[in-house]
């Protein structure tokens, strides 16, 4: 029956390879990469799906499907490591284990592998993994408990790993992150008498030595980082709480890439779009609503951004990608970025169109182009 | 309540599934509890629902002054997930899926869930108010095709039906 079977999936891989080279396009390479998951031969369909990509690289399925499939593969990897592990644990499986749950961002359980190699073999190296997992926690998520683990176990390690200076640059990186330089400084130095001649570490010393402003201890720099969400090496806003709102056809000059205002009119007429909104520090453009109403649109649109920012790294989901808001208005579709962020009032249904369409204002508004 | 979740926690990618009241209280909790990524912060289903409840309270008053209404709909996604919160009657809808599931999957299955629920919530309304159940469920099925056509009542003559041999039929004065 199986052998019936292969030969039948055989048969629809043969046909599906066939139709791909006869009309390449993004949907027929899904269809091939969909015949070889079923096979079960994810290492093939994800070839397929990157050839994909590759060729089309705007097709959306196409990288929802190698998400997938790398997903995948993860879990079987993963799943064959646990089980080499209850039988006979030792330190490379339990790195490999730790490394590849940090590499796909599943944090919690790759702390959690750390935490039970500890446990069994109380090595420098686990409480390593330990903070880097709690560590990339804090990165993410921005939270004071978090980034003072992380520096303890980090702190931990150090003491644990003689001669190794892979907790000392954790530690490191951590303090500069927070803002904490005067901590960062003093780790930086050690490295660079382990590690001589080192020259991004000496970069990174120069760095911590020039932004170094005074005394702050590693609470104070980490209560710092809740409070305003932002970490240390970030670029920050000029002053968030008094936004200047310019209505793109007005003539005032603003601190904008130089392309917001052509591409804020353009998106303007696609059918649908009641406004379009690009905020970038305390500068918001409109094209849509008028004066006050323009004023008082923008304010929302920047508040919902910092709540809906905020609230994301409270609720553990990491950074903010999309903020969708339907109701009886239309839908508010926003894109926060680095720099910026770009938002569309859409009035009707939300088409592709409308999506690309903020994507490129996100993208203009995190753009390093500034308009002279 | 738990029963109305039920297919919501089933779909690929949901990692949970919630009923919370407006002020933040979980009602029904399905899936696990517990986030990949999330660590402590939602461990608790009790501080996911409080943390959801706050930020729409706050994307209310963002709102406010634009007078737009509440929201029916709303979805943060995320670097590590996306959590959808939908209005349903006196409270919120929660999911949170996982990364590579895409909330557009998720708004039928959810829309679905509120219009059981509040099909129920009528239901259990008019029981309350003495119709019988079958009266009741009578009055929540849909009407058919032509919801404006009232199928008409009943009566004692439409009851009677022409015998074969037209014996039964009115004869007479009027009836010739």
């Amino acid at each position: 029956m199986r052998i019936f079977q292969g030969w039948l999936a055989g048969g629809r891989v043969r046909a599906a390879k066939k139709r791909l080279a006869e009309n390449p396009t993004a949907r027929r390479y899904a269809e091939l990469a969909q015949e070889h998951a079923l096979l079960k031969d994810l290492d093939r369909a994800l070839k397929v799906v990157e050839e994909g990509i590759t060729a089309f690289p705007a097709d959306a399925d196409l990288r929802r499907m190698s998400g997938m499939f790398r997903q995948l593969g993860l879990e079987d990897r993963t799943r064959a490591l646990a089980r080499e592990l209850e039988t006979a644990p030792r330190p490379a499986l339990w790195r490999e284990m730790c490394e590849m749950l940090l590499e796909a961002g599943r944090l919690a359980r790759a702390e959690d592998a750390a935490a039970q190699w500890f446990q069994t073999t109380q090595e420098g190296e686990a409480q390593y993994y330990r903070a880097r997992a709690r560590a990339e926690r804090f990165f993410a998520d921005r939270r004071r408990d978090d980034g003072r683990l992380a520096y303890e176990l980090a702190d931990a390690a150090e003491k644990l790993m003689e001669g190794d200076p892979r907790a000392l640059d954790l530690r490191a990186q951590i303090a500069a992150r927070a803002g904490a330089w005067g901590e960062a400084r003093r780790d930086l130095s050690r490295l660079l008498e382990i590690n001589p001649g080192d020259q991004a570490l000496e970069a990174r010393f120069r760095m911590a030595v020039a932004m170094f402003d005074g005394p702050k201890t590693i609470d104070q720099a980490f209560r710092e980082v809740e409070r305003s969400g932002r970490l240390a090496d970030e670029p920050r806003d000029r002053d968030p709480k008094a936004p200047v709102v310019d209505s793109a056809e007005s003539e005032a000059p603003v601190v904008a890439p130089a392309r917001a205002r052509p591409l804020l009119q353009q998106i303007a007429r696609i059918p649908g779009i009641q406004a379009a909104f690009y905020l970038r520090g305390a500068t918001a453009l409109v094209q849509g609503p008028k004066g006050p109403t323009a004023e008082r649109t923008a304010r929302t649109v920047r508040e919902i951004l910092t709540v809906s920012r905020s609230a994301a790294r409270r609720l553990g989901l990491g950074h903010a990608a999309e903020i969708r808001i339907e109701g009886d208005h239309g839908t508010l579709l926003m894109l926060p970025g680095e720099l910026g962020s770009g938002a569309l009032w859409i009035g009707g249904e939300v088409t592709r169109r409308h999506e690309e369409a903020v994507r490129d204002l996100s993208i203009a508004a995190s753009s390093d182009e500034v308009a002279a | 309540m738990r029963a109305l979740l039920e297919p919501l926690a089933t779909v690929p990618g949901v990692q949970i599934a919630m009923l919370v009241s407006e002020d933040g209280v979980p009602i029904v909790v399905r899936g696990e509890a517990r986030q990949e990524s999330g660590g402590e912060s939602v461990d608790d289903a009790e501080v996911l629902a409080g943390l959801t409840a706050s930020w729409i309270a706050d994307v209310c008053r963002a709102i406010a002054p634009i007078s737009w209404n509440t929201p029916r709909h709303l979805v943060l996604r995320a670097s590590r997930g996306t959590l959808i919160a939908m209005q349903a009657p006196r409270a919120l809808l929660v999911v949170v899926i996982g990364r590579g599931v895409q909330a557009g999957e998720l708004r039928l299955p959810m829309e679905s869930a509120i219009a059981r629920m509040e099909r129920e919530i009528r239901v259990g309304n008019q029981r309350a108010s003495g119709q019988t159940p079958a009266e009741a469920d009578e009055s929540t099925q849909p009407t058919g095709i032509f919801p404006a056509r009232q199928a008409p009542a009943p009566t004692v003559a439409a009851r009677v039906e022409p015998a074969k041999n037209r014996n039964s039929e009115p004869y007479g004065p009027s009836g010739e």
